[in-house]
């Protein structure tokens, strides 16, 4: 009965699939400390792979090409790093001073709500206690955000200088022990799996150039929308609405705490800017999804939002942020895996690229 | 005598060993497929071409499956058939599957190891990677594939135009 089940090609290649994705799943979790230098130069690679080819092609030698694009890159790298860090440095102390403005907002509301509280319905709330417990609460979680910033700061530092490496040994090495370790891979499969390889390589290389490019229009348009609206901080909104537009639905929300979080730390409440916010916002997902998904993404990804909305659920819990922006090409990458082994498995029918 | 042999002791100590793909580039060369590219090129693309062995009486790819690419003889013999009838018996320095390389289709016709067999495959997307990298070259080989596109169907034709007039 197993046996017959089993010669069904929709569950060989179900069972094939989930060995892959689970096999994968496993070496992110054993190389969780160092993912975000390999996973950056995953994408560094597949960004500088074509550059490397119209070098060559225009008849540099390979080495000198590699390294032609990763004096470009460290060069560009090195001068966003002079001229950008220090102005989010600057913004960031900035935030910091805020801060303690906020808690004591919080605070002035926070009295007057028990207060009204009490008047309608006559009941008096022990707010002092509340309020002690929630401050103790916030101060421990403010030391546990100092010293994660500090680790994060380590982690940064160490995957600055990781990246150029593995980058450099990559867009030299990666190709021949890519062709080593496929050549594990038995004869009856070997056509089939090389086309499923590229196929999701020629995708991801496709979805990673268009987030990309997304995602530089959007942090632009948020950020020229926030210093429109005099928003403090306007350049780091801007970039970090860029980064978080990445996270499907979520990402969005996400985006609209940090200014919001700002305005309110201010000494005096600003309405204009806390209607303009979620304007800017709306304004940037309106544009994103009206003229950028449709020409730069769409061609690229084809989940159901469900499918996408439980991955990044998923993604987020084991991996964290970086997870969340994992996501979507790891699902991306399964789907074209499980289609183009069913294709190959069912042995008749239409191809499998023109159904991918 | 003499010569030959200090020449073969001298030769197998500072005879560079000819890497496996500068084999496979000498027989692509000979092939019409690659008429008119250098070999260095050749050998440059050979690189990234992949081989495979095969025990006789194994499928190298069935009638049906998903094909990705050409494969030229290294060693061994093999034979292409369609169901029982034979279509042609290939040895050493020949190349099939070529279709694979401009269509993405599924193989019309079985390929069987007849004995123990060493393959080298050039899959399509290498050829698409190439085109991008050398096009001045590339084009020669699409020309030239494309010639032997024509003459198989030419061939196609003729045995087609017998088999009426019978």
């Amino acid at each position: 009965m197993i046996g017959v089940l089993f010669e069904r090609p929709i569950l060989r290649a179900l069972l094939v699939s989930t060995g892959i994705i689970m096999f994968a799943f496993l070496l992110m979790v054993l190389f969780k400390p160092v993912i975000f230098p390999i996973l950056a130069s995953f994408v560094l690679y597949a960004l500088l792979q074509p550059l490397r080819n119209k070098l060559i092609s225009i008849g540099f030698s390979d080495v000198v090409a590699i390294l032609l694009i990763l004096t470009a890159l460290v060069t560009v790298l090195i001068t966003s790093m002079i001229l950008v860090i220090p102005m989010l440095i600057d913004q960031l102390s900035e935030l910091q001073t805020r801060l303690p403005n906020l808690w004591n907002q919080i605070l002035i509301w926070l009295k007057q709500v028990t207060l009204r509280l009490a008047e309608t319905t006559g009941q008096h709330f022990d707010s002092e206690a509340t309020l002690k417990s929630s401050l103790s609460n916030a101060q421990s979680w403010g030391t546990d955000t100092i010293l994660n910033s500090a680790t994060l700061l380590m982690q940064t530092a160490m995957a600055l200088f990781l990246i150029p490496i593995i980058t450099y040994f990559m867009l030299r090495d990666f190709q021949q022990l890519r062709n080593k370790l496929m050549g594990f891979i038995p004869n009856q499969g070997f056509e089939l799996a090389w086309l499923i390889y590229y196929k999701i390589g020629k995708q991801l290389q496709r979805y990673l150039r268009g987030v990309m490019l997304q995602s530089t229009i959007i942090s632009v348009i948020a950020t020229a929308g926030f210093l429109l609206l005099g928003l403090d901080m306007a350049l780091l909104f801007g970039l970090l609405t860029g980064l978080l537009n990445l996270i499907p639905y979520v990402g969005p929300l996400l985006s609209l705490i940090p200014p919001f979080v700002v305005t309110l730390s201010s000494p005096e409440l600003d309405t204009v800017l806390l209607l303009g916010i979620p304007c800017v916002i709306l304004l940037v997902q309106v544009i994103d999804n009206l003229f950028i998904v449709p020409t730069v993404i769409a061609q690229t990804v084809n989940l159901h939002p469900l499918v996408v909305l439980l991955g990044i659920v998923v993604f987020g819990a084991s991996f964290g942020f970086l997870g969340m922006l994992l996501a979507i090409p790891a699902m991306t990458a399964g789907k074209i895996m499980f289609q183009g082994l069913l294709y190959g498995l069912q042995g008749e029918g239409p191809n499998f690229q023109s159904q991918t | 005598m003499t010569t030959a042999n200090t020449s073969s002791i001298w030769g197998t100590l500072f005879r560079k060993p000819v890497a496996w793909h500068q084999q496979v580039a000498s027989k692509w060369a000979k092939t019409p497929f690659f008429s008119g590219i250098p070999l260095k090129e050749i050998e440059k693309l050979s690189k990234n071409m992949h081989l495979r062995t095969f025990q006789a009486d194994e499928y190298i790819f069935h009638n049906g499956d998903q094909g990705a690419g050409a494969a030229i003889i290294l060693s061994g013999e093999i034979e292409i058939r369609v169901k029982k009838t034979v279509l042609a018996q290939l040895s050493e320095g020949d190349f099939f599957g070529e279709v694979s390389l401009v269509l993405d289709e599924r193989r019309t016709a079985d390929a069987i190891a007849l004995t123990n067999c060493e393959l080298a495959f050039f899959l399509r997307p290498e050829l698409e990677e190439w085109t991008q990298r050398v096009p001045h070259h590339a084009s020669k080989l699409t020309t030239n594939l494309a010639r032997v596109l024509a003459h198989r169907l030419l061939h196609a034709n003729q045995l087609l135009a017998q088999r009426r007039s019978r």
